[in-house]
């Protein structure tokens, strides 16, 4: 592959302007695919409605439209419906939603879920509360007192109470106008812990779970009839055109466990399917495969070669302009290629129903798009395939695309069996997407008016940077050019030797 | 049977006896504990032993159950996460983790805590070096270590407290 038809490099005169910093970042055929993340509408009040409910066991149950990968969001927001609804955290039950179940809602990603559900959901368990409130008013026959919940499931008006329970029928018909910001109680109480600083976290909503094995993966979903399938994939990605030089399926055969050898031209290599889980090592084992190389595979490191991308004008991003200072900055940065390497192997379980449906139980970032993707690769209405999404093993920016689930259901179709797909480690390395290798170059100037003392991070300095870097929490000192934090090994700074005019240190 | 040491097909899982089928004597211990007796609480990670998520106890020593072969828990104590607690009693190191708001993703937790009862075992009040010593290698990609640390640190408290 030419570095021309790897890169998707804006031409920009870095150097002529004296821009401040400089990224080079590709996508790699060999190592990694960088996957877009599909646009969504921001949440809404009105869809917020649908998020939570009273039950006709007097508890209120809250579907939680962000996915859960270790950020504990089920937590924050059963927090922000109790806050608003003004019960205790305890009667809220939090479950995640089947595709079916809400409205479409955006990928989770990175720490946005707060920022984004709090008002809508708010303003649901506002309007909801005033619901029920207004209920229980009519049904007493008085609207004397102040309205409150107890822990009990008990709404009391004064000195009368009903059960909850009792309110959940007929189901409410809630107004979709939505409750002004203004006239909401979580922000105040927020505002009001925010500033004594001392609140203790609230529990996890699932920390039982957690600690005695019973929090649901994937990987724990048992079907009838399923069956367990491992899939060879090439050591290198199909785009790029290994062959599959041979494996050794006599071998296969002798291995207890063993049902058949698949090749399907929309997965990746060989599947092997067997009956229980427990056979797989020992059959990806015997199999033996073998590859043929691609016949050019790029270099990463001659791809985000910054010497030669500054040779050739040609960079991903530049940006600002060097400033007058008190001291001078040098930056380069070679970050490496970065796995994702959540902890839980990612893991599909796909069935297509009898009526031609298709469900897929998954750890995914978004739900609704592996819906799309599936509908799509099966020719089918997204209202016939049912996603039931589970929570993540970590995921890190790593389960944003369909990989092991489009896998899982091919394979599925092919069966006419419900069948199980867990990854291997050797997968995840192998077939998972990658964060690429990147350069990045920042010469500048320390801004006046900075403190030269304390140190500044990267992002005050250029925004150009890799955020990877800037996590590394590299610091710069009025003493060297760069001084990387404790632990950031793979943070190697070095003088940006394509301009060494503005070094502070020697190239 | 009462006595899984007196028959070798057996074993004690949770202070249950359990027959171990013979097909599954060359397989890994996770895959049986997983698929046969339903215990999803021991997780797949690697395969290789290397990251301690699939850790459960054989006689009361932490094991990586993805590269132990069903044969070797015959005539021998097993338990996982599942029997860690007693009676719905949680364990001391599970309570502490709850306390101290320890899991993240949680994947790797079910490893981590066999790994942390065992030590507390060997060690009833472990210095931070044992701790780090005895978890090396039980690997946590949200990064709760401190909060491990903590955590076995709170357990061995309160087991010092009620002896």
């Amino acid at each position: 592959m030419s570095p021309a038809a790897g890169l998707r490099l804006r031409r920009r005169t870095l150097l002529a302007s004296g821009a401040l910093g400089l990224t080079v970042t590709l996508g790699l055929g060999a190592c990694a695919i960088v996957p877009p993340i599909p646009k969504r509408p921001m949440p809404r009040a009105d869809q917020a409605l649908g998020w939570i409910r009273l039950t006709h066991e007097g508890r209120f149950q809250l579907w939680c439209v962000r996915m859960e990968m270790g950020q504990h969001i089920d937590t924050a927001l059963r927090d922000i419906a109790a806050l608003e609804l003004d019960v205790p955290p305890s009667l809220i039950d939090v479950a995640w939603p089947r595709t079916a179940d809400v409205p479409l809602f955006k990928a989770t990603v990175g720490s946005d879920s707060v920022r984004e559900l709090l008002l809508p959901l708010a303003q649901a368990c506002a309007t909801l509360r005033r619901a029920l409130i207004e209920r229980a008013s009519d049904r007493l026959g008085t609207d004397a007192g102040e309205a409150r919940i107890t822990t009990e499931g008990q709404l009391t008006l004064g000195s009368r109470r009903l059960p909850l329970a009792g309110l959940a029928e007929p189901p409410l018909t809630l107004p979709a106008e939505a409750v002004p910001p203004a006239a909401l109680r979580v922000p105040a109480l927020l505002a009001s812990r925010s500033a004594r600083g001392t609140q203790a976290p609230s529990p996890l909503h699932d920390a039982q779970a957690l600690v005695t094995g019973t929090a649901l993966y994937a990987a724990d979903i048992r079907l009838p009839g399923m069956r367990h399938v491992t899939v060879l994939h090439p050591p290198w990605r199909r785009e790029l055109g290994p062959a599959l030089a041979g494996l050794d399926e006599a071998a296969l055969a002798r291995v207890p466990g063993f049902l058949t050898l698949l090749r399907l031209d929309a997965v990746d290599g060989p599947v092997i399917v067997a009956d229980h889980p427990g056979a797989l090592p020992a059959l990806r084992e015997a199999a033996r495969v073998r590859w043929t190389p691609p016949p050019e595979a790029p270099d990463p490191h001659a791809v985000v070669d910054i010497d030669a991308a500054l040779a050739r004008n040609r960079f991903t991003k530049d940006s600002g302009g060097v400033t007058e200072g008190p001291w001078t900055v040098d930056l380069r940065l070679d970050v490496p290629t970065a796995a994702h390497a959540a902890m839980e192997p990612r893991c599909a379980v796909a069935r297509f129903n009898a009526d031609g449906t298709l469900e897929l139980w998954c750890g995914t970032q978004d739900p609704f798009y592996m819906r799309d993707v599936l509908a799509r690769d099966h020719g089918l209405r997204a209202d016939q395939v049912l996603v039931h999404a589970l929570r993540m093993g970590g995921a890190f920016g790593g389960r944003t695309v369909a990989l092991v689930e489009r896998e899982a259901a091919f394979i599925a179709k092919a069966l006419g069996e419900p069948v199980k797909l867990q990854w291997t480690r050797e997968d995840e390395f192998t077939a998972g997407f990658h964060r690429p290798p990147r350069t990045a170059c920042a010469p500048g100037s320390m801004p006046r008016g900075l403190s030269a003392t304390g140190g500044t991070r990267c992002p005050a300095l250029t925004s150009s940077s890799p955020r990877p870097a800037c996590r590394a929490g590299c610091r710069l000192s009025p003493t060297s050019s760069v001084t990387p934090a404790p632990r950031a090994a793979w943070c190697r700074p070095t003088p940006c030797r394509a301009d060494a005019s503005r070094c502070s240190s020697p190239a | 049977m009462s006595d899984p040491m007196s028959d070798r097909m057996n074993t004690l899982l949770n202070r249950q006896t359990v027959a171990l089928p013979d097909i599954q004597a060359t397989r890994p211990l996770l895959w049986w504990l997983r698929e046969d007796q339903g215990l999803t609480g021991t997780r797949y990670g690697c395969g290789q032993g290397v990251c301690g998520a699939c850790t459960v106890h054989l006689d009361g020593e932490p094991v990586r159950s993805c590269i132990t072969p069903c044969a070797a828990a015959a005539g021998r104590r097993i338990t996982t996460i599942e029997g860690l607690s007693d009676n719905g009693r949680l364990h001391a190191v599970q309570q502490a983790w709850i306390d101290l708001a320890v899991p993240q993703c949680g994947y790797c937790q079910s490893g981590q805590l066999m790994a942390a009862a065992a030590l507390l075992v060997r060690h009833p009040r472990p210095t931070d070096a044992q701790i780090d010593e005895a978890l090396a290698g039980h690997l946590c990609r949200c990064g709760t270590y401190d909060r491990i640390r903590a955590a076995i640190h709170a357990a061995a408290a309160t087991m010092g407290a009620s002896r």
